[in-house]
């Protein structure tokens, strides 16, 4: 009796400490073939893709070696051709130069899409494959996974969970693999059908609210999500290296300044920067818990653009960098 | 020369100002599309004016499909059903005429007479095309789609050239101008432009004039855009009149598209819809809103169109002159000025035309006459001939559909006081020759009859034009409106020349109208309602059998006690309705006559007051007495015929004057009573208890009311004796 007890005991230790193995890899079976290495990375969050001098060089110098892409936004629009609205992809960046100029790095294509194209139910998901693949082919890039941009609600949220895991299905026949950015709101519910996400530690708050101090990044916001949330897949940090400049007039939220935009106007503006302290402070307050589930999280700047990224000195960006 | 018969128009009519002016802005006579010249699809015409489809539903839309049709057909057998060449060459995919091309089975020609006539000539030739012609639609209708990325080394690119290569081959054979076509439009989706211009160069000259040749030219106009010969590209555009193309290439920066049109060509099929479209935009224009500074700011357009039709009857490059002068007529009549149109549509009749334009000539000729001729007997003469035209005309292009339509219309709404209004607005605008016919009468020559006093050709004309294609059951029309401001005189004059019509015209004119004898008899007897002739209207009314009262709309109405007191509660009495009017003429005379003539003073004073009563709520709660519709439509006659000074409602239906008139004959009625408590007991009845009290308050019955009600309970009799 002892015997068995005993027996009963050691098998139960094994599988709990197999699923915690398993938890903390975040491997399945099915994704055996997509390898997410650690790396440097960096998004690219233009229209068109002409980097500039500055902005090859600051990857070389920061070693990294990874460049989420966006390939083009999934809106809705009426075509006139019988069909009603329909989702079509809009936006798609222009490749003005080209990837292998950047050396090796890794590209990973980006596909934004809308609520308003997910609430149309339509098929999307082989759309979207086959179009990422025709952009690849066409701009040589050798892409291993393809990453879906989704603020999904809890309302669109089965929808959104539907779609990836079609287009991990897609992709999985290609041997390829599938992630996702999540916001923080995100991260109080499960995550979809990827292989890992990359947590957005920007727009942590509403912009249009008039009463937010820095709506791009604050670390007690973050801190305060930390308390709830619980990852059960691997994920990567994504921090703001943007600024802006918000207008407001009688409270209400009118719009954001463009650079060079006239600041003279009879509004309050609220300028809001992705500020380096609070970046390292929010770094600081993510929960062990989320980092380096099965491996090493990576950290991603947002995003590739030398005005805003002269703002911070080497240090500062390797300080981000750093694991 | 016109292809179709319809040619489907839309109008941005939301646009247009009378739309905004009022609702029903299509629905009189004065509103209907006057200026044609070319036939509308007027089946679906209010779809079109509650829609924005403008060009896409106005031009002709290049579309060749049914010519290509017809070019198989000639090339294979006359044989062979225009059906079976559409399924085989637009609905069959590539894996069925793949199939057929290597294994061809007995059955595949059994059900369709193209594919038998094919296999038995052994013309795997046009297998052959027809698969290729699918390959490469199928491509390039996929990089249509949104989803589609350009990649130039891709599948898309490779079966495109893999068509070009073929194409390229075939130098000579039946199937040449198809392979042409289909050799442009593969080089065009490769964007390989310099390319499909030089082949177009090359091979233009061995195509025919058929409507392949005109779609490959089409195609290759874009090509040679391309590599910057835009003029050729513009003039091959504006000869099919694919304008459509030329606003997308100039990015929709085309400016003033008519010139820009007529410039590159002043035969393009383009210009006829376009000029269309404008004599219907501006055709709902009030003369005074076009100009300079007009309330509505397309007098620039105005005049630009109009200088354009200057232009082209000046330079008679057009081998549509008769349009153009049409165009220009009816430019200068919107503009108030009828007689400048006149001369431009008189100088247009000499030159060729369609049948379609002929007739709208002969309609804008009648239009313009009526507002410039002297209206003597010349005129009437013309007028008869050209409304025997008109009506002929009608009664052979009213369409059973039509008719049927009217019917229903008729039956649903001929229960109802405007049933004639509903009617009319479903006619209005669909049906050309009748809205011609009503606009012209209506708007023109029945108030210039009617200003010269002519009142019964006003009413005659008047009749109809509401009832040639339909007699509405309704009491709303133009035809009643303007019959009901007139005087009973009047109108029986007109009823008269129904019975006793003095020559041609009124026999042409009663031929045509409603004459039913009980509608006006029921007419005239209302008329003398309102007039106080009472013994007249029962002569009328005693004619008017039961059966027919019960049409009228108002029949239900008739339960309503005409010599109530109260004027607001009234008990209804369904035994009243048989005869309602007559027994209420016949006791009005009766009660005119006794307090005129009564010996006793207080029975004098008892008629006056019913009399009173009567003539009230003839003109009030019983206005089915006096009036057909209790309709605040009938004011609306200042829209709709505004040329006519009409008098205003309470002069023709005289209610405030009846209700002046009776509370004098009440106030008389009571100093007329010798018997002071029957006065109270009137007075009493008619709710007047202070004058009871002031006047009367030692009778029984101010003694009651004191009794009974609060109100006058402290009222001391006594002070009234002060």
């Amino acid at each position: 009796m002892k015997k068995a007890f005993s027996l009963l005991a050691a098998v139960s230790i094994m599988l709990t400490l197999m699923c915690c193995a398993d938890s903390r890899r975040g491997t399945e079976p099915q994704s055996l073939h997509f390898e997410h290495q650690p790396a440097n990375a960096v998004y690219h969050w233009k229209t068109v893709f002409n980097p500039t001098i500055y902005e090859k060089e600051f990857m070389k110098k920061h070693d990294i070696r990874r460049l989420y892409l966006k390939f083009f936004d999934v809106g809705v629009d009426n075509l006139y051709d019988g069909r009603g609205v329909q989702p079509v992809p809009i936006a798609t960046t222009i490749f003005k130069d080209s990837i292998k100029h950047l050396g090796e790095v890794e590209v990973v294509p980006v596909v934004f899409i809308t609520v308003e194209a997910l609430r149309l139910e339509q098929p999307l998901a082989e759309r979207i494959v086959n179009r990422v693949e025709a952009m690849c082919w066409a701009h040589h890039i050798a892409y291993r996974e393809i990453q879906l941009d989704c603020d999904w609600t809890r309302e669109t949220r089965p929808l959104f969970f539907e779609l990836c895991t079609e287009v991990r299905s897609l992709l999985r026949e290609r041997r390829k693999g599938l992630s996702a950015t999540i916001r923080l709101h995100q991260l109080r519910d499960t995550l979809p059908d990827i292989e890992y996400g990359v947590l957005m530690l920007y727009n942590t708050e509403n912009l249009r609210n008039p009463d937010v101090k820095n709506s791009i990044l604050s670390s007690n916001v973050v801190k305060e999500y930390m308390r709830h949330v619980e990852a059960d897949k691997h994920l990567d940090f994504a921090y703001p290296t943007y600024e802006w400049t918000l207008l407001f007039k009688d409270r209400k939220f009118k719009g954001i300044l463009r650079p060079g935009d006239d600041t003279n106007v009879d509004c309050n503006l609220r300028h809001e920067t992705s500020n380096y302290h609070e970046i390292i402070e929010a770094k600081r307050a993510l929960r062990p818990s989320l980092k380096d589930i099965g491996y090493p999280s990576s950290n991603i700047i947002y995003h590739l653009d030398s005005a805003n990224l002269s703002k911070y000195t080497d240090h500062e960006i390797a300080e981000i960098y750093r694991p | 020369m016109r292809s179709p018969k319809f040619i489907v128009l839309s109008l941005s009519l939301l646009l247009l100002p009378d739309v905004f002016a009022c609702g029903d802005w299509a629905s009189d006579a004065g509103n209907v599309l006057l200026y044609r010249i070319m036939p509308l699809d007027e089946t679906d015409y209010y779809d079109y004016l509650t829609t924005w489809s403008s060009d896409q539903m106005l031009h002709r839309k290049v579309d060749y499909k049914a010519d290509n049709l017809l070019l198989w057909q000639q090339q294979t057998s006359p044989d062979i059903l225009l059906d079976d060449i559409e399924r085989i060459v637009y609905r069959t995919d590539e894996d069925y005429l793949m199939r057929v091309r290597e294994h061809p089975e007995p059955s595949d020609g059994q059900n369709n007479t193209f594919m038998r006539w094919i296999l038995a000539q052994h013309r795997t030739d046009i297998l052959d095309f027809l698969i290729l012609a699918k390959q490469s639609e199928k491509v390039r209708f996929s990089m249509n789609d949104p989803w589609y990325y350009d990649v130039k080394d891709g599948y898309h690119y490779r079966v495109l050239e893999d068509v070009v290569e073929r194409c390229r081959q075939y130098t000579s054979g039946p199937l040449l101008g198809r392979y042409a076509l289909q050799m442009v439009r593969a080089l065009c989706a490769l964007r390989q432009y310099q390319a499909c211009a030089d082949y177009w160069d090359a091979i233009r000259g061995k195509l025919g004039n058929d409507a392949v040749a005109k779609m490959t030219e089409l195609r290759a106009a874009a090509a040679l855009y391309k590599v910057g010969r835009s003029d050729e590209a513009f003039s091959i555009y504006a000869r099919h009149g694919d304008v459509a193309s030329i606003r997308a290439v100039k990015g929709g920066q085309v400016g003033d598209e008519l010139t820009f049109v007529y410039n590159l060509d002043p035969n393009s099929p383009y210009l006829e819809g376009e000029l269309q479209k404008w004599l219907l935009y501006f055709g709902t224009y009030r003369a005074s809103d076009l100009r300079p500074n007009g309330y509505y700011s397309s007098y620039e357009k105005y005049i630009s169109l109009r200088d354009l039709a200057h232009r082209a009857v000046k330079e008679k490059k057009s081998r549509q002159q008769a349009m153009w002068y049409y165009v220009l007529a009816a430019l200068y009549d919107m503009n108030g000025e009828p007689r400048k149109a006149m001369r431009y549509l008189a100088q247009g009749q000499r030159y060729p035309k369609d049948p379609y334009l002929r007739d709208t000539y002969h309609v804008l000729r009648i239009w313009l006459d009526a507002q410039t001729s002297t209206y003597d007997e010349a005129y009437e003469l013309r007028l008869l001939n050209d409304l025997r035209w008109l009506a002929a005309k009608i009664k052979r292009e009213a369409t059973p559909e039509l008719c049927r339509k009217l019917d229903e219309y008729n039956d649903k709404t001929g229960g109802c006081e405007d049933g004639c209004w509903e009617i009319y607005q479903c006619v209005s605008n669909t049906f050309y020759w009748n809205d011609a016919l009503r606009r012209i009468l209506f708007k023109v020559v029945c108030p210039r009859m009617h200003e010269a006093g002519r009142y019964v050709r006003e009413i005659q004309l008047a009749n109809m034009a509401e009832n040639l294609l339909v007699q509405p059951r309704g009491y709303s029309g133009e035809m009643f409106m303007i019959m009901d401001r007139l005087s009973y005189a009047d109108t029986r004059a007109y009823y008269m020349r129904i019975h006793q019509p003095e020559n041609d015209f009124d026999r042409f004119l009663n031929y045509r109208s409603k004459t039913d004898r009980n509608f006006w008899y029921d007419v005239l007897a209302t008329k003398c309602l309102r007039e106080r002739r009472y013994a007249t209207a029962c002569y009328y009314l005693r004619k008017l059998p039961l059966s027919f009262q019960q049409t009228l709309n108002v029949y239900h109405f008739m339960t309503r006690d005409p010599f109530s007191y109260d004027m607001q509660i009234f008990t209804h009495d369904a035994s009243l309705a048989p005869d309602y009017k007559l027994h209420f003429a016949e006791a009005m005379m009766r009660y005119q006559k006794d307090m005129r003539h009564h010996r006793d003073p207080n029975k004098r004073a008892d008629a006056k007051i019913q009399y009173a009563l009567g003539l009230r709520n003839s003109v009030h709660r019983c206005w089915f007495l006096t009036r057909h519709s209790s309709s605040s439509g009938h004011t609306y006659i200042k829209d709709l015929l505004p040329m006519i000074e009409y008098v205003g409602d309470s002069t023709i239906y005289r209610h405030k004057q009846y209700v002046d008139l009776s509370e004098k004959l009440i106030q008389e009625a009571i100093r007329t009573y010798t018997d002071k408590e029957q006065a109270a007991q009137q007075l009493r009845r008619l709710l007047r208890f202070q004058r009871i009290m002031d006047s009367y308050g030692e009778t029984a019955t101010a003694h009651d009311i004191r009794a009974h009600c609060d109100k006058w309970r402290d009222y001391a009799p006594a002070i009234t004796s002060l």
